[in-house]
Parts: C-alpha cells; structure tokens; sequence
C-alpha cells in the first residue's frame, strides 16, 4: 500500500506539476517498485477517462448545437405499410415536382372549363350598363341627367299629351291666349323624344328575334320564320344554344325623326352589305303592327339597365 | 443494472414477437438502453435486434429532436462511431482532425437523415440513393469514409491510397471485437463520470485534466479551504472508483 505522499508525487507527475529531478525519480521508481508502477497505471487510466469523457461531452454539446442550429423538421420519417400513405415520397424532389404539376394541370382545367360556359359573356360587346349619360350623348340632354331618356316611345308620347293637356288647361283658364298655345303645342309636336339609346344598342334589344316577331304582321313573320328554318341563315347551336344569327348575316336598324324605323336583314360580304329583306313601320304607330312592341321595348330597356328601376310619377 | 437489463431482455423479447408497439413505457426503457448501451452478449439471439432497435432510437430521437433523450442518444452514437473512425483514419489524421471528422461526418448524416434521403426500412437504415439496406454503423462507415477521403483531398499532403471496399457490407458492423484491458476500465471510468454529480466532475476535471492546485480549485469553486478541496476531491475519486467497478462486473 503506497504512502499518500506517494500517491500525490504520482498524481502530480501525471499532472505535470514535478521538475525534471522528481520526474526522473518517479520513472526509476516505475521500473523497481511493482505496487507503485499499479498505482500508477490505475492513475493514468483514471486520468484518460476523464479527460475522453471531457472531451465526448465538449464535442456532443458541439453537435447538440448542430441539431439546434437546423431548424428545419421532418414529421414523418417512417415508412408505412400502405402504399397510399408513403408521405416519405413527399420527400423526394422528382414526386414533388410532379404532384405540382399536376395540380396545376387540374387547376387549369378546371379554370378552362369555366371560360366555357361564359364564353357569350365574355365575347358580347361591352355595353355600358350603367346610368351615366355617355360624353357623346351629353348633348341630347339640356338639363341635368334624368331617367326621362329611358322612357320608351308609348310613354313618350303620354307625355307629349300630358303637355298639351297642361297648356290647353291653361287656357281654358285664361292664363295664356291663343297664339302662345299654338307655338307649345308647335314646340311640344317638333320635340325629338329624347334618348341616349344609339343604334347598336337598340339592335342589341331585338337580338332575341322571338321578341321581335311578337310585334310582326303574319307576312313578315314568315320571312323571319323562312330565315329561322333556312341552316344558311341560321345557327341553332350559336349564342349558347339559344339560336341566332350566323357569322355573315346581321339585323340592320335605323329610325328617323318622325318614328320611322327600319328593321332589315343584312348579307356581309367582304365589306359590303347587302339588305335580303326589310321590314318599315312608324314606331308611334299605336294601331300598327308594332303596337305590341311597345311594352316589350320597354321591358327589355328595363332589363337592360336595372330590373327595379319603376317609370317616375312625372312621366306616367 | 441487472435488473435493467433483464426488463431489457424481457422488453426484447416480447419485440421479437411483435406484442409491443410504441409507447411512453418503451420511451422510458429505451432511454435505459442508450445508457447502458454495453452489448447483450448473454444473449446472442437478441444482440441483432438490440443493435437494429439501437438504431431506430437513435434516429428517431434526432428527427424529433427529442431534448430529454438526445445527449445520451449522441454519446451512444459517438461510442459506436468512435472504433469506425479510428478504424477507416488509421493512422492518417491526429486526435484533433479526428474530431472534425466527427463533426462533419455527423452534420452530413444529419442533414441526409432531414433531408429524407436515409429513413428506416424494415428495421435497417434505406438509403434512397443507393437503394440499400444497411446498418446505421455501416452506413456511418460510408459516410465517414467519404469526409476521411475529402478532407485528405483538402489537406493535399497525403494523397489518398485506399479504395474504398463494399463498406455496405453487413459483416463490418462488429467494429470493437477487440477491447483491451485498459479500454474496458476506461470505458467503465467514463460511464461512471456520468453518473457522477456536478460538483464532483468539476473537482476532478480542474484537478486531473486542468492540472490546478487545490488552493486555486478551492478558490474557483468557492470552498472554504484548500483542506475542503482535497476532501472533496478524494471522496469524487472514490466514488468513480467504486461505480466504474460495479459497471466492470455487470
């Protein structure tokens, strides 16, 4: 059993702590004494672990921090049984790829379909459906923008009476003489009922031509039902399924001042056009064949512009 | 321990067939393997199985980097490695690049192991790559074998001579057959350094690895004296003695 003094000249050996003379002491003491040379390699093993174990943990909370610093996770690491439920495929770029392509694939499709079915929608013209009185128009119009413009040609010529009920009132009454009756009533005769409609847009109202033939004669019935049945003029499948015109033939439109409108059914070739038939009425004609196209007009501006939109007191 | 390793045993076992499936119980007995972590050679029906559960703790711990578990988990996984490296570096690179090669061997497992390119199949290590089946100690040799030929790449002073052999193959796995006298009591001593307490690691670290003297120790750890050093010290020294002992003999 070596000394204490004994064992803290080995520890102080191994610790380096001895000048050259005690090293030197030690190593001739190594190579007699037996129990020494033990105690001495029991010391040395003790001293290697500490200082592996020193060194595994310095180089584990190396690698801890290594872990730490990815922050990036991964949730399911293992493999299943089922096929279906591999989300280690996920993993993979190629799968990855290929799953967003065909999600956009799907997504395209879908989208394309949609376009489909409002493809009359999206090819129609633009039409302005709001209530703003187009730059254009602006000078129809001497007051301020009204409603009165949308009345159609029945409801304005209820006016135009209405007027002429108020000055022929007036001089019942001996309010006014005789000759300023006559120039309103002149005044109230020569007003252009007032529209902002053009042309293009009024056609655009005769574009359901079943609507059109409500206010026709028998004879030009015919003509518009000849130009229904005849696969030259007519395309049952266009305008989503609802009929119309083909690509070449067109409904040509026009009215004067006096309410003379012309409807007539127009050829293009190249740039020209030419009429195969045409159909003239007086659009204040209450008597005439388009007596019944007044409601209908009236009906179909509504429709156009606002359903809730009612004609105003002044005007009825 | 011998009760630990019989539940061990027992826990083995009843995996083989197949009546226990993932639980906090098998948490808590896993844990006590990763410490044990010495091999069950009474066993040798079981040594297979305990190796290839070994590996499933190790990743799975580190994919979901579960705090509680994962200094034990690397310190295990540094003890496997550790024969590999010194084995694959031989006598080409000191102490010091061997730790690196450590470091970078580990960081580029990791971030293969996130990555999803190695993930557990059928209880072994399923390198996508390579399309191969292998122990996470063989894979790890490949690894390692590839940082070894990189850094010497790097270094340029000594070129690289060995080819690589089939460092897939299942036969290479048992890397520390041979254990010395001395590495058996150093490895005892170390295992018990962890059981230690705080204290008594810190007095035997400044004593025997820093080399201070116990007026500085007693002045670095605010003891009383150099006397309450020196008690401390013998008392820590003791208790190494006498845990690295019990480990030897279980």
């Amino acid at each position: 059993m070596l000394s204490n003094k004994d064992i803290k000249l080995i520890e102080d050996y191994i610790r380096g702590n001895l000048n050259d003379d005690q090293k030197r002491d030690v190593e001739n003491r190594l190579k007699e004494d037996d129990s020494f040379k033990k105690t001495f390699d029991n010391l040395v093993v003790t001293q290697k672990a500490i200082k592996n174990y020193l060194k595994t943990e310095k180089l584990i909370d190396n690698t801890v921090s290594l872990i730490r610093k990815n922050t990036k996770n991964k949730n399911m690491p293992f493999e299943s049984k089922k096929p279906f439920l591999n989300f280690s495929k996920l993993n993979n770029r190629y799968y990855r790829t290929g799953l967003l392509a065909a999600c956009i694939f799907i997504f395209v499709f879908l989208i394309q379909d949609t376009f489909k079915d409002n493809s009359l929608r999206m090819s129609e013209s633009s039409i302005d459906r709001t209530l703003e009185v187009r730059e254009e128009y602006k000078d129809f119009l001497d007051e301020e923008p009204s409603f009165e413009h949308l009345l159609t040609p029945v409801w304005q010529q209820r006016k135009k009476k209405k007027e002429e009920k108020y000055w022929q009132d007036l001089h019942a009454q001996g309010k006014i003489g005789a000759e300023q009756l006559g120039k309103e009533l002149a005044k109230i005769a020569n007003t252009i009922p007032k529209t902002s409609l053009n042309d293009k847009y009024e056609i655009g109202f005769f574009y359901n031509i079943n609507i059109f033939l409500d206010g026709a004669n028998e004879d030009e019935k015919r003509v518009f039902y000849n130009i229904k049945n005849n696969d030259i003029y007519w395309d049952t499948d266009a305008n989503n399924g609802r009929g119309g015109l083909r690509e070449n033939y067109q409904i040509g439109y026009s009215r004067d001042s006096d309410g003379n409108i012309t409807l007539s059914f127009e050829e293009r070739t190249g740039g020209e056009t030419r009429t195969i038939h045409q159909i003239k009425a007086n659009i204040y004609d209450q008597e005439g064949a388009w007596e019944n196209l007044g409601p209908d007009f009236e009906r179909l501006i509504r429709e156009s512009y606002n359903e809730s939109l009612e004609p105003t007191s002044s005007a009825d | 321990m011998n009760k630990v390793k019989e539940e061990i045993i027992q826990y083995i076992h009843n995996y083989k067939l197949n009546k226990i499936r993932f639980s906090e119980n098998k948490e808590f007995l896993l844990k006590k393997m990763v410490l044990i972590s010495n091999k069950i050679d009474s066993q040798p029906d079981y040594k297979k199985i305990y190796l290839r559960e070994f590996d499933r703790i190790i990743l799975s711990t580190l994919i979901h980097k579960d705090e509680s578990l994962e200094r034990d988990v690397l310190t295990a996984l540094y003890k496997e490695c550790t024969p590999i490296i010194n084995k694959i570096v031989f006598d080409k690179l000191d102490d010091y690049k061997k730790d690196e090669l450590w470091s970078r061997g580990f960081e580029r497992f990791y971030k293969n192991l996130i990555d999803g390119k190695i993930y557990i199949k059928n209880c072994l290590i399923y390198n996508k790559e390579s399309d191969r089946e292998t122990r996470l100690t063989s894979y790890l040799y490949s690894v390692f074998w590839n940082i070894l030929m990189e850094m010497l790449r790097e270094s340029d002073k000594i070129r690289p001579f060995l080819e690589i052999d089939d460092q897939y193959d299942e036969q290479i796995t048992d890397f520390d057959d041979i254990e010395s006298e001395d590495d058996k009591k150093i490895n005892a001593q170390e295992k018990a350094m962890q059981l230690l307490s705080e204290k008594c690691k810190k007095i035997l670290e400044l004593y025997y690895y820093k080399g201070l003297k116990h007026i500085e120790i007693a002045h670095q750890l605010n003891l009383a004296n150099s006397d309450t050093s020196k008690s401390t010290k013998q008392r820590c020294f003791k208790q190494l003695k006498q845990l690295s002992v019990s480990i030897l003999n279980n």
